[in-house]
């Protein structure tokens, strides 16, 4: 669903990813995991066709990211980390106008928007303008506005920061619902319990390298993820 | 610390005048031409002000009234820096998105409000400074000053702003007071500032009698201030002769001033800047959704946009609105236009081109498009992240600008057809060339707003008031307009008919308008876009 070559994108003269190679199969919740500035945030957005990059090539269901943006765009959603969203529009008229960008049909955004503002108890908040709403209701709404056209792949970045322990409950119920229907998901995370118990493949980047990838029991073995994790940051250090 | 909280905005204006920030330093070659613009603008009201100034010096000295010329000095210093800051300062000081993060800091509020007052202070002194050159030069070119007046000039020059801003500061607490309890903010924002500005559009249109007037009966109208404008008197005489009790009193009444509201702003600032109050939650009722097309949810994100915001909508309509004021106005006083025409056989020749022009010139002071990019601030990756062409998003921003330009300037053509007497050919010119100014400046604004995008702003008035973009769209169409009548009327006027010009004036700015749209649906545009 989406494989990642060999990418490599520089900030001037210092790269912030390089030579990155990842592969995410349809089915799979994929953590991606390391400290501040490992280059997460750059390889999300290098994917999701925000940041043009260097080297190397993205594929998104089989499409270049670099000679076919909009066919890979149509089919993921991309959450960010801070949901910088438009403030001036009301909850429904934001929803409305990313389910017209993505051409979904009446009577499947009706049916979309209401079930997942349902599910995050966020119906009532729709008519509000979004400067109204709180840092977690944000994040909320982004999280609709990604699944409004049902996309194949969702690539998210730190989904769980701002959302209250029922919102985190109900996200990872439907991540886990998408990818059994078919799915992939890849999301960065520094919440390592989540990941541990979310995920079914795991990567680890440092310093824009990757230091360890693979399936879950794979990276781990007999110790947790965290406990890897320090030990890598550790090795390194 | 306040140190460091003032350098941060002399940081922050600088980055706005050199496109600095986000990584990026700015350039010489950027901040050069923007002290440029302002010098441009700088010398243009200063032309306008000292044309005053120099009517009115000679018969108020001559009277003995030398006090009246400084209070008239002093009251229209303080009616620009008004007037140019009255809406800034609201913004500014309560809609800052960093003040929630400062107030969290250990930084006593009133040098979080000290640090934003010594900005907009500053600010107020180069408008003080618009009226005191002027005013200054005419008034020595025609009477020798003494010491003291200069002196006492000088300090009232420097101690203006500061009243300026008692005024300003306490209006814009009142006013945020008002706004925070609307929930449609905007609409009651646009509607007391129209207020505002018809009135000052139409002191400003009484200007020229009033001018005569004071000229005719300056003794009569000084006897009316001194007994009833007592302190504006006293900044007269203080200056016109070296005065220094009235000096002391203007001082103590502009100090004075500016420390009691400076203190009360400071002992509201932190509950004024974070209470959220007013409009009652309204609750989500589900019902039908309307569908539309990529294209058509774009236009209509920015038209919301531009319609949530007062700062942006009276800026950029500024021109719009100037333009539908001036068409009233001469369909109204189509009898005078068409009487003091009378006499000029063909004279609508000329003023159909020139009032073409100057509709032109109206809409080259409307600017949507040249602030769009910037204010999508953080949240352009939404825009990224869809799937959607750079060129479909930047054409989107600037079909929201013609949309609401076109109509305006059709008003315009309709209403110099209307009063002027002209031939077919310049008919088709006048309803022409506005459409074809309206998708330039349209198109010109996306194309220079990417090139000089500020998407890291804490305040709306910083991108939409004094961002680059818009400043170079503004002046660099301004000149658009005026150099070429300038350069015909001197040149050309005696080889090429008015109406040959016209056409081809039309056809050259059709050209730039093809050009800029080819450039906003090129591969480079779409780098640029993708690079910001």
């Amino acid at each position: 669903m989406l494989r990642i070559e060999n990418l490599t994108k520089r900030y001037g003269s210092k790269a912030a990813v390089e030579g990155l190679s990842l592969h995410i199969a349809p089915g799979e919740i994929y953590g991606f995991i390391g400290p501040n500035g490992a280059g997460k945030t750059t390889t999300i957005k290098s994917c999701c066709g925000i940041l043009r990059f260097d080297e190397g090539e993205i594929y998104i269901d089989g499409k270049s990211i670099k000679t076919d943006p909009l066919a890979c765009k149509r089919e993921l959603a991309y959450i960010p980390d801070e949901p910088d969203m438009y403030e001036f529009l009301s909850g429904i008229k934001y929803l409305n106008f990313v389910a017209d960008i993505f051409g979904v049909s009446k009577n499947e955004r009706e049916e979309r928007i209401h079930k997942y503002a349902d599910t995050f108890e966020l119906t009532g908040d729709l008519a509000q303008p979004i400067s109204a709403y709180s840092h977690g209701m944000k994040q909320k709404l982004a999280v609709i506005a990604g699944l409004i056209h049902s996309p194949k792949l969702i690539i998210m970045d730190e989904p769980f920061v701002g959302l209250d322990p029922i919102a985190t409950h109900k996200l990872r119920t439907i991540m886990r619902e998408h990818c059994d229907n078919g799915g992939a998901i890849f999301f960065s995370t520094h919440v390592l319990e989540v990941a541990e118990k979310l995920c079914d493949s795991v990567a680890i980047l440092r310093q824009g390298r990757l230091v360890a990838s693979g399936t879950m029991e794979q990276v781990r073995g007999d110790a947790s993820l965290e406990e890897v994790f320090l030990e890598l940051e550790e090795r390194d250090v | 610390m306040f140190k460091a909280l003032l350098r941060t905005r002399v940081q922050s204006y600088f980055n706005y005048m050199t496109g600095g920030g986000r990584g990026k330093k700015g350039t010489k070659k950027r901040g050069a031409l923007y002290v440029l613009l302002f010098a441009y603008l700088f010398v243009m009201f200063a032309f306008l002000i000292g044309f005053f100034f120099n009517s009115v010096v000679g018969p108020f000295h001559a009277l003995g009234l030398d006090w009246l010329y400084f209070a008239f000095y002093a009251m229209t210093s303080f009616a620009l820096m008004v007037i140019f800051s009255i809406f800034m300062t609201q913004s500014q000081l309560y809609d800052a998105k960093d003040n929630e993060l400062l107030l969290s800091m250990p930084i006593p509020s009133g040098y979080i409000l000290g640090s934003r007052i010594a900005a907009l202070v500053l600010e107020n002194l180069v408008y003080g400074l618009v009226v005191a050159i002027p005013a200054a030069f005419v008034y020595l070119r025609a009477v020798p000053m003494e010491i003291g007046g200069i002196i006492a000039f000088v300090l009232i020059t420097l101690m203006m702003p500061l009243f300026a801003f008692a005024i300003t500061g306490i209006f814009s607490y009142f006013l945020h007071l008002v706004l925070s309890r609307f929930r449609n903010k905007t609409i009651f924002g646009v509607i007391f500032a129209m207020a505002f500005l018809l009135a000052y559009f139409y002191l400003y249109s009484r200007l020229n009698t009033y001018i005569q007037l004071l000229a005719a009966s300056g003794q009569a109208v000084a006897d009316s201030i001194a007994t009833y404008a007592r302190p504006v008197y006293w900044i007269g005489e203080a200056i016109a002769s070296g005065n220094m009790a009235y000096l002391l009193l203007t001082a103590a009444m502009f100090l004075g001033a500016f420390v009691v509201v400076y203190a009360f702003l400071t002992a509201t600032f932190r509950k004024s800047a974070t209470t959220k109050r007013g409009s009652a939650k309204v609750v989500y009722r589900k019902r039908e959704m309307k569908v539309s097309s990529a294209k058509g949810a774009i236009v209509r994100k920015e038209l919301s946009r531009l319609f949530s915001s007062t700062v942006y909508l009276l800026n950029a309509a500024m021109g719009l609105i100037l333009l539908a004021i001036g068409a009233v106005y001469i369909v109204i006083k189509r009898a005078d236009v068409a009487l003091m025409f009378s006499d000029v056989p063909g004279i609508g020749d000329i003023m159909a081109p020139l009032g073409t022009l100057l509709v032109c010139l109206m809409l080259s002071m409307s600017l949507f498009a040249a602030a769009s990019i910037s204010l999508e601030g953080r949240s352009i990756g939404i825009l990224k992240a869809m799937p959607l062409t750079a060129a479909q998003i930047l054409t989107a921003k600037a079909d929201m600008h013609i949309l609401l330009t076109v109509p305006f300037g059709l008003i315009g053509s309709a209403a110099l057809i209307y009063v002027i007497d002209m031939s077919p050919v310049l008919m088709a010119l006048t309803v022409i060339l506005p459409v074809v100014f309206s998708l330039f400046t349209a198109y010109l604004g996306v194309a220079v707003n990417l090139r000089f995008p500020k998407l890291d702003w804490s305040s709306e008035a910083q991108v939409v008031k004094r961002g680059a973009s818009i400043m170079i769209c503004m002046f660099g169409t301004m000149l658009i307009v005026i150099i070429p009548p300038v350069i015909y009327g001197y040149f050309l006027m005696s080889s090429v008919e008015p109406w040959a010009a016209l056409a081809a004036y039309t056809v050259i700015i059709a050209a730039a308008a093809i050009g800029l749209r080819c450039y906003l649906g090129s591969e480079k545009a779409s780098a640029r876009f993708y690079d910001l």
